[in-house]
């Protein structure tokens, strides 16, 4: 299979994010189809994303402040805002 | 029961169109008020956003104010008649736009500090399932935490955006960007992240 010319870092992040067209995702597709060194790419690139969500979801996420006041005045400004908007 | 249907068909299909209008019809031809409407995307969004601007910003007690303005916005968005494409995009520019002004938190770096972080380590190391896997993963959060305190704030930005499922044209509206922009920033953090250099 022809390998075609290797394509530019960022389009390898742009094709494991299916941002790309369908024929560059197919073009980048054949490529990685051939190319060793640009799947050795690829797998580092959701590694770390993996790796990342991993950590956002047992790490970050779990304990990020939680918001001092449990959202309550939301209700009460909503309420204000509408009878504002009401009286126009 | 009307609640329990808006938010089950705002959950389904929370990409579609938000319509202007200040009724929203429900199965059965009810309608709920347009305050109903906001609170259900409120209740459903407010985590995500709030986690945004601490893990972006800094941890504020501005960020809970921050995220209620953003839904009172677009209240008063919808209220005015405007139509908007994408809601939750939109809530997210918004409360972005307000922390620029308000938190302004430019020597943050990283959203745990250093006593939780150590605290952190000792529940890993205490609860994983073997020794050797205690040490990996222990290690891989360390290497992930100083990744972590690398990235530019727009870095950061984009990181968290992506990791709440918006796309890259997403993230450009709401960072305000180009999605050349976006995706740059975007390889930049994940080469960081994996601490290696394609080189």
């Amino acid at each position: 299979m022809e390998m075609g010319s290797t394509p530019a870092r960022e389009q390898l992040l742009l094709q494991v994010d299916r941002e790309l067209s369908p024929r560059e995702a197919a073009r980048i597709e054949a490529h990685l189809g051939a190319c060793w060194s640009c799947r050795a790419r690829v797998s580092k690139i959701e590694k770390a994303i993996a790796d990342f969500i991993d950590f956002d979801s047992a790490v970050l996420t779990p304990h990020l402040s939680s918001p001092p006041n449990g959202w309550q005045p939301f209700d009460r400004k909503l309420q204000q805002v509408a009878a504002k908007s009401g009286r126009r | 029961m009307k609640l329990f249907r808006l938010k089950r068909r705002v959950t389904e299909g929370c990409e579609a169109e938000l319509r202007a209008d200040r009724t929203f019809l429900v199965p059965g031809q009810e309608t709920l008020k347009l305050e109903q409407k906001v609170t259900v995307y409120f209740e459903q969004w407010r985590e995500a956003v709030y986690r945004y601007l601490v893990a972006t910003f800094g941890p504020s007690a501005l960020a809970e104010d921050i995220t209620q303005e953003a839904f009172l916005q677009l209240y008063r968005c919808l209220r005015a008649g405007q139509s908007l494409s994408n809601a939750r995009a939109w809530v997210f520019r918004v409360a972005h736009n307000l922390a620029l002004n308000q938190i302004k938190s430019q020597q943050f770096i990283t959203p745990l500090d250093d006593e939780t972080w150590e605290e952190l380590r000792q529940s890993y190391r205490d609860a994983g399932p073997s020794p050797e896997q205690k040490l990996i993963q222990q290690e891989k959060f360390d290497r992930l935490r100083a990744a972590l305190s690398s990235p530019t704030p727009m870095e950061r930005q984009c990181l968290h955006l992506r990791t709440k499922g918006f796309r890259y044209r997403e993230i450009a509206e709401i960072l305000d960007l180009g999605t050349t922009t976006v995706t740059e920033t975007l390889y930049r953090v994940i080469e960081k992240l994996a601490k290696e250099s394609y080189e």
